[in-house]
């Protein structure tokens, strides 16, 4: 699969899992915070990881993935 | 103590900015472009200190504050998931396209695309009329904030001036590779700032479970998504960092870049910036419900300024100032300095006879940005506050032209009549939610949830598909420079 739809398929992916609907009214407390917000805040972590594995960059290229 | 600090903070701004100027090559294409030469590091600072304004410090602790947590998922990590998208998408290419044909502006490259002068001038009009209540929010933000953080012993248009007088000398000598280095600076005060008041402030509330305890207990219903923020609004506010795509201000960034490799460390910071920045004001509105309640209204944006009163010693106070300064001005410089660019390459330069050398484009970039700011300083001192309700709508404006920045750079068979029918689409349903909301507090689409901006971006989508596949398809050879 090329890099460009890697990025796309875990975007996408990180996107549904952003509309938490099955905590929206959960108050437990994770790592300190309420569950609702340490969970986006780990959404905001995985894009990086996400983006630091797949999108890679073609120096001649650039854009034009292989 | 307050005003000393952040008399200190400028001047150093301003040194950073001028002391830029010493690797500058003196030619045109180092005043608007940096010379094509940022690095890595210094283009996800410049970028994510352009995108990130005062609103990410103060106004989403207000919002957290009203709306509590959902507001981290409503505009954080939307941002974080939608921006580096686009900055991989389309900025990537637009910066290879852009080093490929030359072009300074955005107008430049969708002129060449689409081979249309009217096209040109057309969102020229739309992108300066977008940009320019998003320039008065900044000036007239700096001067409300200063007024508030010093009791009101500094006038509003005092701070209005400071703020304006700084960015204006920076910007006109260092042009951007000094707009990027005092970027640098002020992205990284900002971020560093924003965890130290929260640090500061929640240990003295005795911790950060303590504090979250009181919320609990005080408003529990701030500590869920509840009612507050609705399913379908999460879904479609999504579309508003898509304006990332068509500021100008980014564009002219991302054209900075020295290569494409450049792009990577943007790409991965970005939404760990987006969360260093969000969750300690997000965490302090929260707490602030608790500690300072009973805000109402536009008063709840003041609620880190005011639990920085309580529980800061002036040093941080001023500190905190200082931040809040740094990320207004690393806005209000980049957006500065491109609509100074665009009124120079794109009306200037392109309706002149004679050829312009660097020189001379440099000096008449200059006159653009003294007067640009100049008159932006005059009419904050007479505009309402209610400007500030524009910012929403300058965002959802940009956002709804991403589909043709989209269409230009991956469908070819995307046109000329495509392009302008779908702008024109955008101003009339743009203009037309903008009378019907203004007075409407929270609007949504006939009250469901789904924000304005999906509707516009969807028609404006809409029509440049249909009209383009109704025309006649571009010449092959000016898509062969494209594609």
């Amino acid at each position: 699969m090329t890099s460009r739809r890697l990025v796309l398929l875990a975007l996408a992916g990180l996107f549904a899992l952003h509309h938490d609907l099955w905590w929206w009214d959960a108050d437990d407390r994770v790592l300190g915070l309420p569950i609702g917000l340490t969970w986006q805040v780990l959404l905001c972590l995985a894009v990086a990881v996400a983006m630091a594995l797949f999108a890679r960059v073609d120096e001649t290229d650039p854009g034009e993935q292989p | 103590m307050t005003l000393a600090i952040i008399l200190a903070y400028l001047g150093l701004v301003l040194a950073v900015g001028l002391l830029s100027r010493r690797l500058s090559t003196g030619t045109g294409e180092d005043w608007f472009l940096a010379a094509r030469n940022i690095g890595p590091f210094v283009l996800l600072m410049t970028l994510f200190g352009t995108h990130m304004t005062a609103f990410s410090l103060l106004g989403a602790s207000g919002e957290a504050y009203r709306n509590g947590i959902g507001i981290f998922a409503l505009m954080a990590t939307s941002s974080a998931i939608v921006v580096p998208a686009i900055f991989y998408f389309v900025g990537l290419r637009l910066w290879r396209l852009g080093k490929k044909n030359g072009y300074v502006t955005q107008v430049q490259f969708f002129r060449d695309r689409f081979q249309s002068d009217r096209l040109g001038l057309l969102l020229f009009v739309v992108l300066v009329a977008l940009l320019i209540p998003y320039l008065l929010i900044g000036v007239l933000g700096g001067g409300l904030t200063l007024n508030e953080i010093t009791g009101g012993s500094v006038p509003q248009w005092a701070g209005s001036l400071m703020v304006c007088a700084v960015v204006m000398t920076y910007v006109s000598f260092g042009g951007l590779r000094g707009t990027a280095w005092a970027n640098t600076l002020q992205t990284m005060v900002f971020i560093v700032l924003g965890g130290v008041a929260f640090f500061w402030i929640v240990s003295r509330l005795g911790g950060l479970e303590a504090a979250l305890d009181r919320v609990a207990v005080d408003n529990p219903d701030l500590l869920i998504r509840g009612d507050r923020v609705q399913p379908l609004k999460l879904l479609t506010y999504a579309a508003i960092p898509m304006s990332v795509g068509m500021f100008p201000h980014i564009f002219m960034h991302w054209l900075t870049a020295r290569r494409a490799q450049s792009f990577r460390l943007s790409f991965v910071g970005y939404p760990i910036c987006v969360a260093l920045v969000w969750l300690p004001s997000v965490l302090l509105g929260v707490i602030g419900t608790s500690d300072i309640p009973g805000l109402k209204g536009p008063a709840a944006n003041s609620i880190m300024v005011l639990l920085i009163d309580k529980h800061a010693p002036e040093l941080l106070a001023g500190l905190l100032a200082a931040g809040v300064f740094a990320a207004i001005m690393s806005s209000l410089d980049s957006q500065t300095l491109s609509l100074g660019t665009m009124f120079t390459q794109d009306i200037v330069r392109h309706y002149r006879k004679a050829e312009m050398d660097g020189a001379t484009q440099v000096r008449v970039g200059r006159s653009f940005v003294l007067a640009l700011i100049t008159v932006t300083f005059l009419i904050s001192l007479v505009a309402p506050r209610s400007i500030f309700k524009l910012g929403i709508w300058s965002f959802t404006g940009y956002a709804s032209l991403l589909p043709l920045v989209v269409a230009a750079i991956y469908w070819k068979r995307a046109t000329r009549g495509g392009a302008i029918a779908s702008i024109l689409t955008v101003a009339a349903l743009w203009i037309f939610f903008f009378v019907r909301a203004w007075s409407v507090p929270g609007y949504t689409v006939g009250g469901t949830g789904v924000m304005p901006v999906a509707v516009i971006l969807g028609a404006g989508a809409l029509v440049l598909v249909l009209v383009s596949l109704a025309g006649r398809p571009p010449e092959r050879a000016v898509l062969d420079r494209f594609f």
